[in-house]
């Protein structure tokens, strides 16, 4: 067995080279814009800091859809239809199993989805409801597609993991799949969907020739689908990340759907006697990090944060940040999605013991700086006082992550952690990770060859009571907005009724610009929240996925509803 | 470290003072039911009491099809025994009939049903239905459901109904609320009409949200004698924090009239973001809760508006705080028999346990005096349940109490699965 060695810039070179150039401004084709996650757009140039505020600035049209949104919406420039006519697409998935192409600029002009593909066909394949699966309706009231899809401009295909309940006779199967679709027209590719697994009962799938077994009856995919270079795959890998009876990362070959490798981080099986009396449905070292769990860097190496759950550094990799490298058996000729390196927190074992995730927020990978270590990882989670005695981020060294406690630094957050993802951003002199923990305010935190900031530096007066995931959109290293869903209401179990607040603020003060309460009559007025969801910001738009809809905001002329 | 040692009169009236309060907040709540994952769970909202005694009401999750249920809990045959909880019907997340019950149930004379969902509903909007569950011919027979509306959250249509129950007048016309929806999106107060009882139609009465209006209509609907519909809604209004409104339905040509009767929020000790139902009192006082206001933190109070002749007077009658279970959301329930107001706070930022209660206010001897507050239980998650959201039944020939827990009781669900409670006679 050998790892396929190819030198990092070639790689990124052949598949950067392989992406169409677009013809415009900017394409969103994956969860927080990049595999690195920074989640920023350094290519808008009609929001500024100066027009983004209610006078100028708000909602401008919504589409309903069939379900929550808890997937990020992607973004397509100028795409020729296989109907007909070229669009700017706004592509959004809903727990219901259903994907939306929507022209993205007006839904006057194309009120209706320019496809609209849902993969359920009731009694027999219906919605999966939350009460079927591990930690039983932590989403609510229907868990099907959760993952933020990801789009290969290469082919024209988005990928998708759907989640299907189905009945043949007196059997009920409980089934995921990868579908490939064609982007220009919802149609599913050759080859698609491929069967991820297909069992009744808690009955799983090995994957693979995997020890632990893959159960679809307890596993959700939610972070955010990744398209990752690898030498011998034009197309690169796509990867996918899942929790429940264990965290998976799975990777597939996108062009035949075939399934390379896969990776799981707890097998219960061995340390049955050394599990902690536990949480049903937690302590399996899942995956989920607010949707952000799984980043790449650019030389194709896979970085995914788990959960609590056991932890044994060889097998089982609760509370941890694994480093996975796909890797050609040569014997076989069959890969394996290898841990190579990892970061495992000090007080794993009280996370463990007490169910509190260090894998609950997304980790962020920071660009290269020219300090000591180049290449960092922010990463955050839950905690309480339980096991902390100071609530703390760890940065990590990419290239080194320390194993147990090998943090290379600690920054100070005011309160525990939560579910949200960072987003990173440079005014070219000065480098900041935006940060937003539960109960706290949006935090931007400094970047150097020195390091990250130990404490914030800049801290909105709006206090996030749970948590955000910011995304940045700014003209290269000017015209920094960050964007922010905040809310009230928790969703996760309790339908909501009290709108989403869309929040933009200047990203070097992290002064407030605009909310959407602030405008008479309910304007801007958003759909009920969903967590995990990220503002996608877009030629001059920014759009938000929720419980009902998919608002989008603009500059005005601006309406309500 | 020094401690003060009390004199022994001292001593002895401390005791005797928690003495009194440990019997003053010893009332025994007993567990009718606790739900689980694999039934239904998350029940909701106040429970529904018919003359044998038996408890309905509505759970978010589980069911058949994990999407919601309506449930029937029938006594015990010998005291002591244990309730039965029985699945009335399950909702469907598919094929337009409605899921996840967001209201109260109402009943009609022939033993209908009639709530509303959350979602399902038009497959565009999938925003929601009224539904009517009818009873079976055969007693043990299966209830049908009936989809009497689905909201299309169009520019004039409502989307998303409301928590609370509807109103359902002798006439057979329903009244309610979404919290979405119509001209600004920001809810809707509907009617639904019939003159036979199967079909029924729909007409948007008014839509919330212009400019200082309220927005966000909260609480059920309540009727007076001239058929004038009372409500408040969560947000909106002069400060921004919800509204105490009056609806003139339309008449002999007259369109129907909105009027706001008082605005929520105008100082930091009064009530904000108004929820629930509302109780009139003989003299035409309006009584209701409010989940934030009162005080610094915001725990929520208990309120009373007076009318006068131009306008709304709100008195504070009790202000929440954490030694008294905070953020109540359900509404009051009137003891016409011993004067006495019943609610339940929800938050966790309450007492010890954190969990919730159930209270009592009693009115003051003297006009314009004090009202008591009397904790009569308080929730302990793992045990009795947490979070109750519901409004309080009360059995008026026996004086019992009953209501739900959203939350706690047995694991299995996120945040657990909840309970059915009873406090026999307070």
């Amino acid at each position: 067995m050998y790892r396929v060695l190819i030198l990092a810039l070639i790689v990124l070179s052949t598949f950067a080279l392989a992406q169409k150039a677009p013809t415009g401004t900017v394409n969103v084709l994956t969860r927080h814009n990049d595999n690195a996650h920074t989640g920023q757009n350094l290519q808008e140039t009609i929001l500024t800091p100066t027009n983004v505020n209610s006078g100028s600035f708000g909602k401008i049209f919504s589409y309903p859809v069939d379900g929550q949104v808890y997937a990020e919406p992607l973004y397509v420039q100028n795409l020729t239809m296989a109907q007909g006519g070229v669009h700017n697409v706004v592509f959004v998935a809903t727990e219901y199993d259903s994907i939306y192409a929507f022209d993205a600029d007006s839904a006057t002009i194309n009120p209706a989805p320019l496809w609209h593909t849902n993969f359920l066909n009731p009694p027999s394949v219906a919605p999966v409801p939350c009460s079927q699966g591990s930690g039983i309706c932590q989403l609510f009231p229907i868990v099907g597609i959760t993952s933020t899809p990801v789009i290969n401009l290469n082919t024209n295909t988005i990928y998708a993991v759907v989640r299907t309940q189905e009945t043949s006779g007196t059997t009920v199967n409980w089934v995921v799949r990868l579908h490939a679709l064609d982007i220009t027209s919802g149609a599913e590719k050759p080859g698609s969907p491929a069967v991820i697994c297909s069992q009744t009962g808690n009955t799983g799938c090995s994957l693979n020739g995997s020890a632990a077994t893959f159960g679809p009856h307890h596993q959700q995919s939610r972070p955010g689908l990744l398209l990752v270079p690898e030498a011998g795959f034009p197309q690169g890998v796509l990867v996918v990340g899942f929790a429940g009876d264990s965290g998976w990362v799975l990777a597939f070959d996108p062009t035949s759907l075939k399934l390379l490798a896969a990776f799981y981080t707890d097998d219960e099986k061995s340390h049955v006697a050394g599990k902690f009396p536990g949480i049903p449905g937690e302590g399996h070292a899942g995956i989920w990090g607010a949707g952000g769990a799984v980043v790449a860097d650019t030389s194709g190496n896979i970085y995914a944060v788990t959960g609590d759950g056991y932890w044994d550094g060889t097998i089982n990799w609760g509370d941890s940040l694994v480093k996975l490298v796909l890797t050609l058996n040569s014997g076989t000729g069959t890969y394996s999605l290898v841990p190579a390196d990892y970061f495992t927190t000090s007080d794993q074992a009280c996370r463990y013991a007490h169910g509190l995730d260090y894998g609950s927020a997304g980790p962020l990978l920071l660009p290269p700086q020219t300090g000591t270590v180049t290449n960092m990882i922010f990463t955050t989670g839950k905690q309480v006082s339980t096991c902390e005695t100071t609530f703390a981020g760890y940065v990590l060294n990419r290239d080194n992550l320390g194993h147990t406690g090998g943090q290379i630094s600690q920054m100070t957050l005011p309160n525990g952690g939560g579910e949200q993802s960072p987003a990173y951003w440079s005014t070219g002199t000065k480098q900041y990770v935006y940060n937003g923990g539960d109960g706290d305010s949006l935090r931007a935190f400094t970047v150097s060859s020195a390091g990250v900031s130990t404490s914030g530096v800049l801290a909105s007066s709006i206090v996030f009571s749970n948590g955000t995931s910011p995304a940045v959109s700014a003209n290269g290293t000017t015209n920094g907005i960050v964007w922010a869903q905040d809310y009230i209401d928790d969703p996760d179990h309790l339908p909501s009724f009290t709108p989403a607040v869309l929040r933009a603020f200047d990203a070097t003060t992290l002064t407030e610009l605009y909310d959407s309460t602030q405008a008479a009559s309910a304007r801007d007025v958003a759909g009920p929240p969903v967590k995990f969801q990220v503002p996608m910001v877009a030629n001059g738009k920014v759009y938000l996925g929720t419980s009902t809809e998919l608002d989008v905001y603009g500059l005005c002329p601006c309406a309500a509803k | 470290m020094c401690f003060r040692i009390p004199s022994l009169r001292n001593a002895l009236l401390i005791t005797t003072l928690v003495a009194l309060s440990v019997i003053a907040n010893a009332q025994t709540e007993n567990l009718l039911y606790t739900f689980s994952e694999t039934t239904n769970f998350w029940p909701q909202g106040a429970l529904l009491e018919d003359g044998s005694g038996n408890l309905y009401g509505t759970t978010r999750g589980g069911g058949a099809y994990g999407v919601g249920a309506v449930m029937e809990l029938s006594p015990p045959a010998v005291s002591g025994g244990a309730w039965t909880m029985t699945t009335l019907y399950s909702f469907v997340p598919y094929g337009g009939t409605g899921y996840v019950p967001i209201s109260d149930l109402v009943k009609d004379q022939a033993g209908a049903l009639y709530g509303t969902t959350y979602s399902g509903g038009d497959p565009v909007c999938n925003c929601g239905v009224v539904y009517k569950l009818n009873p079976p011919a055969v007693k043990g027979g299966a209830w049908t459901e009936s989809v009497l509306h689905g909201f299309t959250g169009n520019d004039i249509d409502g989307r998303l109904p409301g928590a609370t129950s509807l109103a359902l007048t002798t006439k057979g016309a329903l009244y309610g609320v979404t919290a979405r929806g119509g001209t600004w999106d920001t809810g809707v107060l509907y009617q639904l009409t019939t003159t036979n009882g199967k079909t029924y139609t729909e007409s948007v009465l008014y839509s919330f949200g212009d400019l200082a209006d309220g927005s966000t209509p909260s609480g059920s609907i309540l009727l007076d004698s001239k058929g004038n519909l009372y409500g408040v809604t969560s947000h909106g209004g002069a400060f921004g924090q919800g509204i105490l409104y009056k609806f003139v339905p339309p008449a002999n040509g007259q369109l129907g009239v909105e009027s706001i009767l008082y605005s929520f929020g105008g100082s930091t000790t009064t009530g904000s973001y108004p929820n629930g139902n509302l109780v009139f009192d003989s003299g035409g006082d309006v009584y209701g809760v409010t989940n934030g206001g009162g005080d610094a933190t915001g725990d929520g109070v208990v309120y009373m508006l007076t009318p006068t002749k131009s306008t709304w007077t709100e008195s504070i009658i009790f202000s929440f705080a954490k030694s008294t279970g905070t953020n109540p959301v359900a509404g009051l329930t009137w003891n016409h028999a011993t004067n006495t107001l019943y609610g339940t706070t929800s938050s966790q930022n309450g007492l010890t346990s954190g969990d919730g209660t159930v209270f009592k206010l009693s009115p003051p001897a003297v006009k314009g005096g004090a009202w008591t507050e009397k904790t009569e239980f308080e929730f302990t998650y793992k045990v009795s349940g947490g979070y109750p959201t519901g409004a309080v039944t009360l059995d008026t020939k026996t004086g019992d109490l009953y209501g739900t827990a959203i939350n706690g009781g047995i694991e299995g669900c996120d945040l657990y699965c909840g309970t059915v409670w009873q406090i026999v006679s307070p």
